[in-house]
């Protein structure tokens, strides 16, 4: 078998002087790199062997999440078993909002993603943009489905064909009467 | 006690979702023929990257079957089980054959601090991440939520599950899958420790780097521009439960195996490199560009190599069969796409304003192309974001070829190179043809995705600057398990 490649006594070796600098510009790209990633430890992001290894799961949460996981760990106990929640999809034009609001809303839409994948599939919660017929429908179809209520959404009136099933700082759960 | 639950669960997931299947990964390695005279880091590298995509397969026929058929299903735990018999029973077999193979190898006092520092650095860095849950991003919207639909979705629920909670639920099964062993083998969805199989594929990847690198290269080299490849988008994106660091990984594998296969023609590394492009075109949907990439320049250079009879990896009727793993893991992803109606947003032409990708390049290609220039110039001469690994590769390959003249092109470099090249001119035309905003889009995924063949570039650097004795001869003085002092430094 040939070997496809040039011998290594081959003469047409490269100049030691461009392979010294090549070494030189990755010595320093390497450094660079170790710096930075040291640097990066020894940052305000340092975290503890605690918070590493052996903290909990809804420790992380809280980690991460800060208040927004007080909301998704009491929406998790008290959200019906088997049950769709349905929250209030975010429409409209950029256009159509002030700044305050759209940073509002942002935060909203990323609480509502964060639940969404966090949670599943117990509960499995969808955005719909009028979430309340949707609710009424899915109910009057034999589906287990209730309205997962967010702050800024429209409230169900209680005086009406709706009930609150749970109530909490942060978010509340509705359904429609059937009796 | 609650205090150790976390810790308790990591080492759940490290023994189920990672130590087992490279276990596996080593056993089926050993029997397609890779033995420890070909290195310790090779060889782990190679094992843990087929062993998470034959229990991938294995997960989704577990995972489909339990859909499919009435009852409940197997325990989860029954995999990683699995794994351990499998791989005990192919080592045990592997053991008996190659007897003889063992030799003792020889460590490079040049590669191995600098492969444990990139090693400590992104295990801290990984820790540091894992103390917060997979949340936000694609890391959540794509990859976990994909991987949680799979495995958990009630009964008749998994289209709608695709379909509204997925984002890009077309993308490619293996890191969902792996995210699922790690659920399976524990019985319940995760939200930390499930990224933890998908970070190793970064440690397979330095394995693989430096073991690759200091088999063509002087060790010093080498282990510069693996610290220097620590310093790029590996940096973060190996973190993270995102599908990238696999592929970055399956494409070195595959291209360093298809390398060796030419330098010593041996038939493993051709079964190697089809595993590595089934794993290619399992990671992402980049991957089948890459793979189509890299077979066609190795294609090109095997004909040329026939022409001057210079073969030395003849490729017979019996080793093109192996092409069948990746065309299979190829129709499986597209027959799962198709049951479930899943299809990609760029390339179809509902989402383009009427136009598919193709189409679009073309419409598009006076408007996008000088921002999508500039963008890949500017990360060029960006130390902080390339380590100019890019020009390096470049300016190395310059100098190469003016010392070689035309020989150069017979060289390791000149296909690192040229795959190199050929990939990043790729990414940049599917930029021109994006449907999204060019700047976000640019911003949110250029740099991720020219990691995907930047160690390419630390490879070609290293063979273009300073190669040792090609791995050819190596392999002519002494076949695996007969090697001559030096030839091998894992």
């Amino acid at each position: 078998m040939r070997c496809p490649y040039p011998r290594p006594d081959d003469p047409l070796r490269m100049w030691n002087a461009v392979r010294l600098l090549v070494c030189a510009a990755l010595l320093w790209q390497a450094v660079d790199s170790v710096v930075s990633a040291i640097g990066w430890m020894h940052s305000g992001l340092a975290v503890g062997p605690r918070a590493r290894f052996v903290a909990s799961t809804d420790e992380r949460l809280q980690r991460a999440l800060g208040g927004d996981a007080d909301v998704l760990i009491a929406l998790r106990a008290a959200a019906p078993a088997d049950t769709m929640l349905v929250t209030q999809k975010i429409v409209g034009r950029v256009e159509d909002f002030t700044p305050a609001q759209l940073l509002l809303l942002a935060h909203k839409n990323h609480l509502i993603g964060q639940l969404t994948v966090l949670l599943y599939p117990d509960p499995w919660i969808v955005s719909a943009p009028e979430p309340m017929p949707f609710v009424e429908q899915q109910t009057r179809r034999g589906a287990r489905t209730a309205l997962l209520w967010l702050p800024g959404d429209q409230r169900p009136s209680a005086a009406g064909d709706w009930r609150a099933v749970h109530t909490a700082p942060g978010f509340e759960i509705w359904q429609p009467r059937t009796d | 006690m609650a205090a150790a639950d976390g810790l308790i669960s990591y080492a759940q997931v490290a023994v189920c979702g990672a130590v087992l299947p490279a276990f596996l990964g080593l056993g089926l390695v050993r029997a397609l023929g890779l033995s420890h005279a070909h290195g310790r880091r090779t060889t782990w590298a190679h094992a843990y990257l087929v062993g998470q995509l034959a229990m991938a397969a294995v997960t989704f026929g577990w995972l489909m079957l339990g859909r499919l058929l009435p009852g409940p299903p197997l325990p989860g735990w029954l995999l990683p089980l699995g794994a351990a018999a499998g791989g005990a029973w192919l080592l045990r077999r592997a053991a008996r054959r190659d007897r003889r193979a063992r030799q003792p190898e020889h460590a490079s006092l040049w590669i191995w601090p600098p492969l444990a520092i990139a090693i400590a650095l992104l295990a801290e860095a990984c820790s540091r991440t894992n103390a917060e849950p997979i949340h936000s991003g694609d890391e959540s919207a794509i990859w976990a939520a994909k991987a949680k639909v799979l495995f958990a979705a009630p009964p008749g629920t998994m289209h709608d599950g695709l379909h509204f909670l997925v984002a890009h639920p077309d993308y490619p099964l293996f890191n969902p899958l792996v995210q699922a062993l790690a659920f399976a083998s524990t019985g319940r969805i995760l939200h930390w420790e499930n990224r933890l199989p998908i970070q190793l594929f970064g440690v397979a990847l330095l394995l693989l780097l430096s073991a690759s690198a200091t088999r063509r290269a002087h060790p010093l080299l080498a282990g510069l521009s693996l610290l220097a490849f620590t310093g790029t988008a590996f940096g973060h994106v190996a973190l993270l439960a995102w599908a990238d660091i696999m592929l970055a990984c399956a494409t070195l594998a595959c291209v360093d195996a298809l390398l060796a296969a030419r330098e010593t023609g041996e038939r493993v590394w051709w079964r190697l490199a089809c595993c590595a492009l089934a794993a290619m075109l399992a990671s992402k949907n980049e991957g089948a560009m890459l793979a189509v990439v890299v077979l066609g320049v190795f294609a090109a250079r095997w004909l040329a190599d026939r022409r001057g009879a210079a073969a030395t990896a003849a490729v017979r009727l019996r080793d093109a069969a192996w092409l069948l793993m990746p065309a299979g893991t190829f129709a499986l992803h597209a027959g799962f796409n198709r049951a479930y109606g899943l299809g990609n947003d760029l390339l179809d032409p509902a989402t383009g304003g009427g136009r598919g990708l193709f189409e679009r390049i073309v419409h598009q290609f006076a408007a996008h192309a000088p921002e999508v220039g500039s963008y890949y110039a500017g990360y060029l001469i960006d130390a902080g974001r390339s380590r100019v690994l890019p020009i390096l590769l470049v300016l190395t390959c310059a100098v190469a070829f003016a010392r070689r003249g035309r020989r150069f092109f017979a060289r390791p470099e000149a296909l690192l190179l040229a795959v190199f090249a050929a990939a990043t001119a790729g990414y940049m035309l599917v930029f021109i043809g994006t449907n999204a905003a060019l700047t976000w889009h640019l911003a949110t995924a250029a740099d991720r995705t020219m990691l995907h063949v930047l160690p390419l570039a630390v490879l070609g650097i290293c063979c273009a600057a300073w190669p040792l004795a090609s791995g050819g001869e190596r392999a002519r003085d002494g076949a695996p398990g007969q090697r001559s002092e030096g030839m091998d430094r894992d």
